[in-house]
């Protein structure tokens, strides 16, 4: 892990990244979400075959109701990070945008909300990881038995390591606003009011 | 503290914190943990409720028309189809005083047939339109006005994002919504078209001296050929989607799979695709699905803690005692909607007030599609009123011409949203004009 260098929550993965690393938090996020984003066209294109082979062959594709069903959630939770690094998450502006660019009050506000955030992802995090360790022990699948089937735990598991990144993203957001904090001059405090 | 007293804290807890700018999923989750926890007196619930909603709520077939429909309408906006619509549109109407304002119009609801979000429609008509109209003697901040008033059929006319978002929390069908968006669309088109007309020649203060238009006839030259050419691809993924789920070929997440190929399809054909575009317009769709899928999740523990406190029931049988009838709570309801525009973008809304409302409804025995109409057209407002208008804000950071300021477009706006609200007025009125396509 590379530390709170690389994100900066404003100056998003790439920009400070110039430096060549086998390995940092930011290509990991990345990759998870380049994972998603594959898979959602992957579904694309398995829902059009089975349009094609049930229009033309009369031959559904079998599984595909419940393979789709079963992505959505992990394309979520594969992508959730980089939503929280590029800062993409809905919120209002109508009193952050009236702080200063350069207001400590902002950034002490940010770093809060990234907290909050952090605790609500390791909450979650660890409440879904016994239930990944359900579906892995007593083989806990989808579909019915004797026709598709397609196991559970894959699912949670990406849940799990999703929620997990996320929550070292929070962090790290919130660690850098921390830093910005620091650095604001105090000209900052005659916003604050 | 009783159950309901924890609810209501916690609905005001949430208002308080977005505007402080807390993100609103983050809010709606610990807002809803804390009130479970109160409520049912255990972390441990509390905790377990939270990583059931997050299994649970987005697991579902129905959910992959979100992220598909996402996809076709950002590979429809760097198709290039929609300016080959409003060249089309643009020939067509050029005689006519306001003609290119008319153009936009219906260039807009044609395009909104295949996009499913009103800020694709901002972001091409606010690069196509606006300098054309501004070149012809258009006042700036009413030819912004024009493309921000109609970005709102984006939503209204099938498929359309807020639609699906409603037909899922609410268990309605998805097709019947969207059909259900189809009167309304077109009729809101209409008034735009008229309103225009109206203005042009009543009010050139406001227009500004659209006399040099009908003069020059200028714009493109297209022979019915060529302008048949530019059309026939967008009629075409318009019949694959709307077609499929009218005549119940496709179900949703079908049509949109289809739609989604489709326009890739065309794209490519028009040479309009690199590897770089292609793979930016999927981060993209990635990063709008999340945002609105983590917020749904968010939502739909909230509703959780709500059920569990009874505030639904509570609040329902507070109504039924009271002798309120259907349209008093209705009209109640559509006025918060426009409070809550001011300080919260469309999909948080909706995810928000629906299930609130949702039993009450019920209750009442309404019609789910009109009552689904009334409440995106609603949202709808919001997107164009001060101060937080998130259409006006798209549509002024994607201008060239950056001198035309926000306060500008909210002016060249307001014609729109009056005919924006005389529809929602005659919808609630005429339930019909939302169920004339509802098979």
């Amino acid at each position: 892990m590379s530390g709170a260098k690389n994100s900066n929550p404003e100056r998003p993965a790439g920009t400070e990244e110039s430096r060549f690393r086998w390995f940092s938090f930011g290509s990991l996020v990345a990759l998870m979400n380049g994972i998603g984003t594959c898979w959602i066209f992957v579904l694309l294109m398995l829902i059009n075959s089975d349009i094609i082979s049930r229009t033309a062959f009369d031959s559904p594709v079998p599984g595909v109701t419940e393979i789709v069903g079963m992505s959505i959630v992990a394309c979520v939770f594969l992508q959730l990070a980089h939503a929280l690094r590029m800062g993409r998450l809905t919120r209002s502006d109508i009193i952050l945008g009236k702080l200063g660019k350069n207001s400590r009050l902002k950034f002490i506000l940010e770093a809060f909300y990234n907290l909050v955030g952090a605790f609500m992802l390791a909450l979650l995090l660890f409440y879904t990881y016994p239930t990944f360790i359900h579906a892995w022990t007593i083989g806990e699948y989808e579909g019915s038995a004797g026709g598709f089937t397609a196991p559970v735990w894959p699912v949670r598991l990406i849940i799990v390591i999703g929620c997990l990144i996320a929550t070292i993203q929070c962090l790290l957001n919130c660690w850098a606003f921390i830093g910005k904090c620091k650095n604001a001059h105090s000209q900052a405090a005659g916003e604050v009011g | 503290m009783s159950d309901l007293q924890v609810a209501a804290i916690a609905i005001l807890g949430v208002v308080f914190l977005i505007i402080a700018g807390m993100p609103v999923a983050f809010s709606l989750l610990v807002l809803s943990f804390s009130g479970v926890w109160y409520i049912k007196d255990s972390f441990n619930i509390a905790s377990i409720l939270l990583a059931q909603a997050a299994g649970d709520s987005v697991n579902g077939y129905v959910y992959g028309v979100i992220p598909l429909f996402v996809l076709m309408g950002m590979l429809v906006s760097v198709s290039g189809t929609g300016k080959d619509t409003f060249d089309v549109a643009n020939r067509l109407f050029r005689s006519i005083r306001g003609g290119l304002g008319i153009a936009t119009v219906v260039a807009n609801a044609i395009f909104a047939a295949v996009t499913g979000v009103s800020i694709a429609s901002a972001a091409v008509f606010s690069k196509v339109a606006v300098p054309e109209m501004i070149r012809l003697g258009y006042k700036p901040p009413f030819a912004v006005g024009v493309v921000t008033g109609s970005s709102v059929l984006g939503m209204l006319i099938p498929p359309s994002l807020l639609l699906i978002l409603f037909g899922v929390l609410t268990e309605t069908s998805i097709g019947d919504l969207f059909m259900g968006g189809i009167g309304p669309g077109i009729l809101l088109s209409a008034m735009y078209c008229l309103g225009i007309l109206f203005m042009a020649h009543r009010f050139r203060g406001f227009t500004g001296d659209t006399s040099k238009e009908a003069q020059e006839a200028g714009g493109v030259q297209l022979s019915i050929g060529q302008a048949l050419a530019k059309l026939t691809p967008i009629l075409a993924l318009i019949a694959l989607v709307l077609g499929g789920i009218y005549s119940g070929w496709f179900t949703p997440t079908e049509s949109g799979a289809a739609g989604a190929l489709g326009a890739l399809i065309i794209t490519l054909a028009k040479r309009q695709l690199t590897w770089r575009k292609f793979w930016q317009v999927l981060i993209e769709t990635g990063n709008v699905t999340v945002t609105i899928l983590f917020l749904f999740i968010a939502a739909n523990l909230f509703g959780r803690m709500l059920a569990l406190s009874g505030l639904s029931n509570f609040v329902g049988t507070l109504i039924s005692e009271s002798g309120m009838d259907m349209y008093s709570v209705m009209v109640i309801y559509l006025l918060i909607i426009l409070m809550m525009g001011m300080i919260l973008d469309s999909a948080s809304i909706m995810m928000i007030i629906v299930p609130l409302i949702f039993p009450i409804m019920q209750g009442f025995g309404v019609d789910f599609v009109w009552w689904g109409i009334l409440t995106l057209l609603t949202i709808e407002v919001g997107l164009l009123t001060p101060p937080l208008g998130m259409a006006v804000f798209v549509v002024q950071s994607l201008l060239d011409d950056q001198s035309i300021s926000v306060t500008d477009i909210f002016i060249g706006s307001m014609p729109f949203v009056l005919m924006m609200l005389i529809l929602i007025a005659l919808l609630v009125i005429f339930p019909q004009i939302s169920l004339v396509f509802v098979s």
